[in-house]
């Protein structure tokens, strides 16, 4: 491989992200290659002075700070009037549900009962009980027997 | 199989609280320092953290554990630094225009902001600047660069997980990572040299 293939593949190489035929070639290379050794050196003198940068601990009240931007922020979703009483709102939706439920429930009740009332009357008169009688009025024999009892 | 943060995670959607509290515990440390070595300010950096676990906070409820948890984190903490640069350097435009449409003499002003008349890296060789003139190298990096080194330098973060991240491909995070540190060394080099990191690879 030419220097300028391997200079670039040098950073991969020091992240130990090569495959093991690539790293063998730049190894090989770098034992026979004056100036691609000095610039390997040099990247590696780069990450270690990155990593010598200074770490940040995050300030004490880091999780204080995060929970009152958290509140803050539930608030602005709230009205006034609920801002204060937040931890009541699942317990009352559930609630009202439960109480809408029931009235609608019981009024769904009463109308399909009063629709059978109904129902069962229009029935009784269509099929006209007077018709099961011994004489059904109007027939044959009622006339007869009607006509009889007049002439005693 | 679910790794364990992203397990406390579907804990938190349940409604258990301690669980978000344990992932805060565990990663605030590394978010403020990623966004600290990105943005280069403290209090800035601190705020930015608080942001990204908001936003951790409100996306609980919708938290589908497809990805790592780090790596989901991570996307949001990035995602919120790049977009801070972008409106960095927007307010920034729009404070040069102001400038050149002034007409108040302050031509030199402007010329210095934009020739940046800080010290060589010869120049700073004091223990004490060094941390200063290593912030500005990686401050001078481009964005995309800049927060590829952090997570591969600061987090130890592979290749395959960083390209995960930034929603790139491995190559294109080997590309990056190899202008960030050879931009880094011939910034840094009159250092490197001198400097007591010569002990050679």
């Amino acid at each position: 491989m030419k220097c300028k293939k391997i200079r670039k593949k040098l950073v991969a190489y020091l992240d130990g992200e090569l495959e093991k035929k690539q790293r063998l070639l730049i190894e090989e290379h770098l034992l026979r290659c004056a100036e691609c050794k000095k610039e390997v050196d040099l990247l590696s003198k780069t990450l270690y002075l990155l990593k010598d940068q200074q770490r940040l601990k995050p300030s004490e009240d880091f999780e204080a700070n995060l929970w009152e931007k958290i509140y803050s922020k539930e608030r602005q979703v709230l009205p006034h009037f609920l801002r204060r009483r937040a931890y009541l709102i699942l317990p009352a939706a559930v609630a009202a549900a439960l109480i809408i439920g029931v009235v609608i429930g019981n009024l769904l009740g009463k109308v399909i009962s009063f629709q059978n009332v109904n129902l069962e009357e229009e029935y009784l008169s269509s099929i006209g009980l007077d018709n099961f009688q011994d004489l059904p009025p109007g027939s044959l024999p009622d006339v007869y027997f009607s006509l009889a009892n007049q002439q005693r | 199989m679910l790794d364990p943060d992203a397990r406390l995670m579907l804990k938190f959607k349940e409604g258990d609280v301690s669980s978000f509290e344990k992932l805060v515990k565990k990663y605030k440390e590394n978010v403020v320092n990623i966004i600290y070595q990105f943005i280069g300010d403290r209090d800035e950096a601190e705020d930015l953290a608080i942001e990204v676990f908001l936003r951790v906070y409100q996306a609980g409820k919708r938290y589908k554990a497809k990805a790592k948890f780090a790596t989901w984190l991570y996307k949001i903490t990035t995602n919120l630094c790049l977009n801070e640069v972008r409106e960095r350097t927007k307010l920034r435009t729009i404070s040069l225009s102001k400038c050149i449409s002034g007409k108040e003499g302050k031509e030199e002003e402007l010329i210095d902001e934009i020739a940046d008349p800080s010290p060589l890296p010869q120049q700073i060789l004091e223990e004490k600047e060094k941390n200063a003139l290593v912030r500005k190298t990686i401050d001078s990096l481009p964005a995309k660069q800049r927060i590829a080194i952090i997570l591969r330098v600061y987090e130890g973060l592979s290749y395959k997980e960083i390209s995960k991240i930034l929603g790139c491909s491995i190559k294109s995070v080997e590309r990056r990572l190899y202008w960030a540190r050879t931009n880094l060394k011939k910034r840094l080099s009159p250092y490197l040299i001198d400097g007591k990191y010569d002990g050679g690879f």
